[in-house]
């Protein structure tokens, strides 16, 4: 074809346009009939792009250290500015932990000795969080979603919350082999299960793609205010309960909107919590324990 | 002779291919996190306006499958619909590349000025895809923000890939187009 053109370019020129128009009009199908497949949720289209995430997850991550060096930078010299306030912070969370550490160990060795007395084994259990760097960001004014770099091959699964200390960032949507993308809870297609923790109102967080969700199917006359914490509330087994989210920013009429807690300015590592099953109990051993009890009694 | 021949042939494919991997490098950067950045926050798109700027400058290399590769790569990395942005880039590159060259060799802000309205019909064929899609209208204010930064990046992007494209396929354009 390039010899033929270069002889003969007049003569080529006409058939490269048609081929071109050809291929216009097919690749515009294909691409109509892949949108119409991904509302149809077909498996392969999902398949292939989490291959896709996969494979580019090399190239992202590498893309990425320029972005990471000059946030690096950027929080180096904050921190600089603000070292007092920053070390006084530290100090006050460090004598908390400390106090949750001391309760957590009281708690443990409580634990173990009820164990013993019942004669209950101690269950090893897998870890239950996995953390990861978030190495894309969907953009755009669509889709509010993070691709991560962990998938299977660290135990993530699709439905799993992504937190960071701050509060709930969203959940597990699409898992590959080595990467997972997460909907963040800010996106329209989200819809977590809530509760106000003051008022005990239940609702549906929904994302609308901006960045305060509203509070839908609240009962009539809820009596939550602004400033009311809201967290997950478990129902439907989405996602665990007690998880906070975020606060009432606004309410309105016909509009009640929720401010996450979430740093979104500070996205870049984020914990995933598996939500391993436990091991069923032995069943002799649980008709042991029960036999032991009822004998004290 | 056997080599120089592969080596020819190895180099002339890569040469070729500069357009498509271009496309793909600016789909990845498109998809970088942004430091500081707020969920919604905005970024151009300047995927499109690196198969613009082929669509004119080359069009027999970034070509229809060429610039539905690096949109269906774009949708698959961005958790969107596959097809959208492939068929955004598709609009951009059929109203982009003509048999006879109409914007090459023309003045800087001409072929701007045409690359403002190409990324107008294609940003605006994707919002109405994605509200279509979802069944719900997606709010515009943000389509606009993208837009308005996409056509503001266009010179730098046009003038990185005259480089590329001299320094790779040893063309010269006017600055800037």
């Amino acid at each position: 074809m390039r010899f033929a053109q270069r002889r003969f370019p007049r003569l080529v020129e006409p058939f490269r346009s048609a081929a071109d128009r050809f291929a216009l009009g097919a690749l515009v199908s294909v691409c109509v009939a892949l949108l119409v497949l991904a509302k149809a949720d077909v498996k392969l289209v999902s398949y292939a792009s989490e291959e896709a995430a996969d494979l580019a997850l090399p190239a992202l991550q590498l893309l990425n250290q320029p972005v990471l060096a000059v946030r690096g930078l950027a929080d180096k010299a904050g921190k600089l500015l603000a070292l007092h306030e920053e070390n006084r912070r530290l100090r006050e969370e460090n004598r908390r932990l400390l106090a949750w550490q001391s309760e957590a160990t009281r708690l443990g060795v409580e634990n173990k000795a009820l164990r013993e007395m019942l004669r209950v084994p101690m269950v090893e259990q897998a870890p239950m969080w996995t953390a990861a760097r978030i190495v894309a960001d969907s953009g755009g004014p669509f889709t509010q979603t993070r691709l991560i770099d962990a998938g299977r091959n660290r135990g993530i699964a699709d439905g799993m919350a992504v937190v960071t200390e701050d509060g709930l960032v969203g959940r597990v949507v699409q898992t590959g082999e080595r990467s997972a993308r997460v909907i963040l809870l800010t996106d329209f297609n989200s819809r977590i299960p809530v509760i106000v923790e003051s008022s005990r109102d239940r609702a549906i967080l929904q994302g609308d793609s901006g960045s305060s969700p509203r509070l839908d199917f609240l009962p009539l006359n809820p009596r939550l205010a602004v400033g009311d914490r809201v967290l997950t509330s478990g129902d439907g087994g989405l996602l665990p309960a007690g998880l906070v989210v975020g606060q009432v920013a606004s309410v309105s009429e016909d509009r009640i909107t929720v401010a996450p807690y979430v740093d979104w300015a500070r996205l870049d590592w984020v914990t995933i919590l598996r939500a391993d099953p436990l091991p069923p109990p032995d069943e002799a051993k649980v008709a042991s324990a029960q036999q032991l009890l009822g004998d004290r009694r | 002779m056997i080599q120089d021949n592969v080596i020819g042939s190895v180099g002339g494919a890569f040469r070729r291919a500069t357009p498509f991997l271009t496309a793909v490098a600016a789909a990845l950067v498109d998809l970088l996190p942004l430091p500081d950045a707020a969920p919604s926050a905005l970024a151009p798109l300047t995927t499109i306006a690196v198969v613009f700027f082929w669509s004119v400058h080359r069009p027999y290399l970034m070509t229809p499958l060429a610039a539905a590769a690096a949109g269906l790569l774009f949708d698959a990395l961005a958790g969107l619909p596959l097809g959208l942005t492939g068929l955004a880039l598709l609009l951009t590159r059929a109203l982009a590349a003509t048999p006879d060259p109409i914007l090459h060799d023309r003045p800087p802000f001409l072929v701007w000025g045409s690359f403002v309205l190409v990324a107008a019909g294609a940003m605006l064929l994707r919002w109405c895809i994605a509200s279509l899609w979802s069944m719900q209208f997606f709010a515009f204010r943000p389509v606009l923000f993208e837009f308005g930064l996409t056509v503001a990046v266009y010179p730098l992007v046009a003038g990185l890939l005259g480089r590329i494209d001299l320094a790779v396929l040893g063309r010269r354009h006017a600055a800037g187009g």
